[in-house]
């Protein structure tokens, strides 16, 4: 059985992400160097976009058209009405500027405040894993957010096993 | 020459609106060092319960221990194994830069440091003596498990989930 035919029954669950995390490495490491099993799933993409457009729903009634005809109609302005200026006292603009500096410092204070200072040490927490030593042995991470993090040290018979597996022996 | 410069060469002092904006801008700056520094002061008090378990993974068949269902449930889709048990649990009281551990079943002494604390979980350095060093950024209540080393017939697996209490 060739690989394509091992992977090929996964590129479906592949494409709606529905494998576990070994199985979905397996089938990534396979599409790295298939171009066949690469344009199976762009022809699964494409079959997803196709039934999305045919089920979205028909264009909604102009309800809108509905509604305006039962509004008031819009009173004409006169043609000589303006609309009134408060005056602007005189040293307004040149005490604005300062006041709007202190207003934007107190804006991001507050919002300090509210949302808590930020990670200087560390960026957001997209990868568990910052630097991994294994003395030379091989490993494998599965590693995602929300999801716990596992560390897998092998010997060599796991690595062979774990090429086109979709579990590992411990 | 601004309105106020020419109040300051005429010497006159300054009106108090143009000068309630300066100290606005000194007092939120004062405030917003405050708030930046104040988790680098509490730092160093900041505590973090860790949670180590050490279970044992094995071809031949056996139970699943009870107590090590949730780390069944994770490793189950990857992992073939007939049988697991919980070997040993031990919560650790750290703070900052202090280092705790315990031994492996195998001998090797596992010694874990948190290094900081911050909104990403706690920046956590865990070294397994001649076999793993690594430097993680744990979530609050976020399980790492490692597998480790062959014991027995199986595998010795460690478990490390992280509690950060709250400020």
């Amino acid at each position: 059985m060739s690989a394509c035919e091992r992977i090929g029954p996964f590129l479906d669950a592949y494409h709606d992400g529905e494998l576990g995390r070994l199985r979905r490495r397996t089938v990534q490491r396979h599409l790295g160097g298939c171009r066949d099993c690469r344009d199976e799933l762009a022809a699964l993409g494409g079959i997803g976009a196709w039934v999305r457009d045919s089920i979205e729903a028909a264009p909604a009634p102009d309800v809108w058209s509905d509604i305006r005809w039962r509004l008031p109609a819009r009173r004409p302005q006169p043609a000589g009405a303006r609309q009134e200026r408060r005056p602007v006292r005189p040293g307004r603009a040149a005490f604005g500027v300062p006041a709007l500096g202190a207003g934007v410092v107190a804006a991001a204070i507050a919002l300090l405040v509210l949302v808590g200072p930020p990670d200087l040490f560390g960026p957001a927490a997209v990868s568990v894993v910052r630097s991994l030593n294994t003395h030379g042995r091989p490993v494998m991470v599965l590693d995602g957010p929300g999801d716990a993090t596992i560390i897998w040290l092998m010997d060599d018979e796991g690595v062979q096993s774990a090429e086109d597996a979709d579990s590992v022996w411990i | 020459m601004s309105g106020s410069d020419a109040a300051i060469a005429a010497g006159r002092p300054r009106s108090r609106l143009l000068r309630t904006p300066c100290s606005l801008a000194t007092g939120a700056a004062l405030l917003a060092g405050l708030v930046l520094a104040g988790p680098a002061i509490a730092q160093t008090a900041r505590r973090v319960a860790l949670d180590l378990t050490v279970s044992h993974a094995s071809p031949h068949p056996g139970p699943i221990d009870p107590e090590s269902a949730q780390l069944h449930e994770r490793l189950r889709n990857d992992f073939r194994y007939q049988s697991l048990r919980v070997i040993e649990r031990r919560r650790l009281d750290l703070r900052t830069g202090e280092i705790g551990g315990l031994d492996l079943p195998s001998g090797k002494r596992v010694r874990v440091r948190p290094l900081h604390m911050g909104a990403g979980g706690v920046l956590l350095a865990v070294d397994i003596e001649n076999t793993l060093h690594t430097d993680m950024r744990v979530p609050d209540r976020q399980p790492v498990v490692i597998g480790v080393d062959r014991y027995g017939d199986g595998k010795l697996i460690l478990t490390l989930e992280p509690q950060i209490p709250a400020d």
